[in-house]
């Protein structure tokens, strides 16, 4: 259950990030045109992000049930993203960001065994 | 690969009964020289993959539906449904006559 | 080729419709099996009766050379056992996994699999649904080359810039971040009934021969017929028992082969559902006195991929949590689907306006809510058939899949009579709503020791989560007949992102092709 938490909100930060990363999208939800600089983070940081749900998918599950479970997650958590970015563009940023702090956290703290 | 046949047609889209004929036409050649030719080619496949026969049967049957798939677009796309047609049914009668004619090769183990 | 994409149109998103909606009920047939059968629910703990469930089988099938007995699992409790003599209809029943009997017949979340893969129509319905496979296999390729602007707008959803626009950005929207789904279902779909869709490779291969080529796939050595009766039979039960240890894991099936002969051999096949591809392993006994002789080769390496093929499309791998995404991602399609044909006819309202009432366009109009609102009120209607049906009516099961049928045909007259002066959508989906969040009183009503509050009790959560899940479904249609209620162009909420998006809308040009 966890780890499907975990994947749904990797995946549904990533597409944030890549959904900000361009320019009309970053224009609609800050008002503000999007620098070079950060709308090339944003790509790398979305990229990464979906990366790093896959690996942790495949670590857990092994490599044809892991790729299925994070392929399913990636399209739903796109489709939430997109449905809910314009009914309620704070909501969905914030669903972003805390989805992927708490599971960046939950992930520390399943490996800081193995890590330390 | 789509743009040329597809101003193409823009232009006829008024003449609404021979647009419709034509639309009629290449689904008939999609569907049945489709069929056709992907038949043909899981036919020729069989005989020509180098496994053993009941993975060359197997694999031809799996790639069969890409290839029916590839071709019906490829219908779609084509400068006229008459080209579309006779270029399926040579296409199709080739390979079907290669695959009958080594089809005792074919039935090899 | 935009033509093709349009034209693979209205009748074939109807027909795509209702396969998509029967296949993704049926990402828990076994779970509504459960619900549909009270018999098996609250079963006191004890062995498993496979012995006798193979006499009732065998009382069945008296002729049958081959019979199939599927253990309970965590999905079902109960035993299945199904029989396939050329020329007889399949038996396929369900049995009191204590003592072996008949379980009160129902055509149970079985339906929805067969509806989706034969529209409950035999040999004719498999090559239409292939035929209307391939035709989604082709609308989504040839979808794809000709929208390949939609993957620049991925992330545009506009449902405030109202009529066609918000339609085919609904439809853009599942269709696009769906699309690998999609295009995994339907080449997956015609792939699994390939030997009959497809028969170059039997022909030219196997000179026609379809036992040879079965028995290439099967790696597993037909037993030599000895032309003598057995003089005893194992006991299943033991052999169940020696193979759940064997493979460390459950068996799928158990597989008699020749039944009334001294050759009598029974194969245990691994349920493998920590694999994609399912189970491999495929263990082999005596049947007169039970002694394990050794288990069969892998499968040749091309039926594997066709193995994992099907099993990506079948997902009886990985647990429940898969079969929830299978079931969202299958829903988006069913959306796909509706705000295709929405798109399909708004398009040309104008035009059919133009052309007065007896252009035909009603009835298309009210055929479409008949397909996309009707079915899923059929689909909850045989539940409550299922329910208010008495239990021991020996034609039961035929009774609830021709209220199914009784129940579509109705919504299918209402949309017509009500097209011009009520709210058919509306109203359908009202009933649906009502049908449903009702569906677990219902349920405490005629099978009290069932009851969604029984079942949480007793830690049954499958049963605890078909009521629970008919009670969100219900919300949802909720949803969607108050959504039909109210004028389309006020859903503005946000004006930042409204205004941003229909600025951006007005500058662009208008996209033609749908």
């Amino acid at each position: 259950m966890t780890l499907w938490l975990i994947l749904l909100a990797l995946n549904y930060s990533s597409w944030a990030l890549l959904c900000l990363a361009v320019a009309r999208h970053h224009r609609q939800h800050f008002g503000a045109e999007v620098s070079v600089r950060r709308s090339r983070l944003l790509r790398l940081g979305g990229w990464l992000t979906m990366l790093a749900a896959w690996v942790i998918s495949v670590h857990w599950r092994g490599w044809d049930i892991g790729s299925v479970d994070w392929c399913a997650s990636w399209m739903l958590a796109a489709i939430a993203w997109v449905l809910l970015q314009p009914y309620r563009p704070r909501f969905a940023r914030w669903l972003a960001f805390v989805g992927g702090a708490a599971s960046l956290f939950a992930l520390i703290s399943f490996l800081s065994p193995t890590l330390f | 690969m789509s743009e040329i046949p597809h101003s193409h047609l823009k232009r006829r889209q008024s003449t609404t009964a021979r647009f419709r004929w034509a639309v009629a036409s290449r689904t008939a050649a999609a569907l049945f020289g489709g069929y056709l030719v992907t038949y043909a080619s899981a036919a020729l496949l069989t005989v020509v993959l180098p496994m053993s026969r009941i993975n060359r049967a197997v694999t031809a049957s799996l790639l069969s539906f890409v290839v029916w798939t590839a071709v019906a677009i490829w219908v779609f796309a084509a400068r006229s449904a008459w080209r579309g047609w006779w270029t399926l049914l040579v296409a199709g009668a080739v390979m079907l006559v290669l695959a009958m004619t080594w089809r005792d090769y074919g039935m090899r183990p | 080729m935009a033509w093709l994409h349009t034209w693979a149109g209205l009748i074939v998103s109807w027909v795509l419709f209702a396969i998509f909606l029967g296949g993704t009920l049926a990402c828990f047939d076994k779970e509504l099996d459960y619900w549909m059968r009270p018999a098996l629910h609250q079963l006191a703990p004890g062995p498993i009766a496979m012995d006798a469930a193979a006499t009732t089988l065998r009382e069945m099938a008296p002729h049958a050379e081959t019979l199939y007995l599927r253990p309970p699992s965590a999905r079902d409790p109960s035993i299945h056992g199904f029989v396939f003599e050329p020329g007889k209809p399949t038996i396929d029943v369900a049995l009191n996994p204590r003592d072996g009997t008949r379980i009160p017949p129902t055509v149970g979340g079985n339906f929805f699999f067969v509806l989706h893969y034969n529209l409950q129509a035999g040999t004719p319905g498999v090559y239409l649904v292939g035929l209307a496979g391939m035709l989604m296999l082709l609308a989504l390729v040839s979808g794809v080359i000709i929208h390949r602007r939609v993957f620049k707008d991925f992330f545009v959803f506009r449902p405030q810039a109202g009529g066609q626009r918000a339609w085919l950005d609904g439809h853009n929207l599942t269709g696009v971040l769906g699309l690998p789904f999609h295009l995994m279902i339907a080449y997956t779909g015609v792939i699994i009934m390939m030997s009959t869709y497809m028969t170059a490779g039997v022909q030219i291969g196997y000179h026609g021969d379809l036992a040879a080529y079965y028995a290439a796939l099967s790696s597993t050595p037909h037993p030599v017929e000895q032309h003598r009766l057995p003089s005893r039979v194992a006991s299943l039960n033991k052999i169940l028992h020696d193979a759940v240890q064997r493979l460390g894991g459950p068996a799928q099936y158990l597989e008699i082969e020749h039944v009334h002969d001294a050759s009598i051999t029974i194969s245990a096949l691994a349920a493998g559902n920590d694999e994609v591809a399912g189970g491999r392993r495929n263990l082999i006994y005596d049947g007169t006195d039970g002694h394990f002789r050794g288990e069969s080769e892998s499968p040749p390496a091309a039926y594997r991929t066709y193995q994992f093929l099907s099993g990506l499309h079948r997902v009886q791998f990985g647990g429940a949590a898969i079969r929830w995404l299978y079931f969202l991602l299958g829903t988006a399609g069913c959306v796909m689907l509706a705000t295709a044909t929405q798109v399909w006819i708004e398009k040309r309202q104008r035009k059919a306006e133009a052309a007065g009432l007896r252009s035909g366009y009603g009835l298309v109009r009210a055929l479409n809510i008949a397909v996309i609102a009707g079915m899923p009120l059929a689909s909850v209607a045989l539940l409550w058939a299922n329910r208010l049906l008495p239990g021991n009516l020996a034609v039961r099961a035929s009774w609830e899949a021709q209220s199914f049928y009784a129940v579509w045909l109705l919504a299918t007259i209402w949309a017509v009579l009500r097209l011009r002066r009520g709210k058919p959508w509306r109203e359908l989906f009202g009933m649906t709503a009502a049908l449903l969040l009702a569906l677990p009183l219902l349920n405490a009503l005629t099978e009290p020791r069932s009851s969604l509050l029984a079942s949480i009790v007793d830690h049954d959560w499958v049963l605890a989560g078909v009521d629970a899940t008919a009670l969100a479904l219900g919300l949802g249609f909720a949803w969607l007949a108050w959504l039909n209620t109210r004028p389309r162009k006020n859903v503005r909420r946000d004006a930042r992102i409204g205004a941003a998006s229909a600025s951006s809308h007005a500058a662009r040009p208008r996209e033609k092709s749908a």
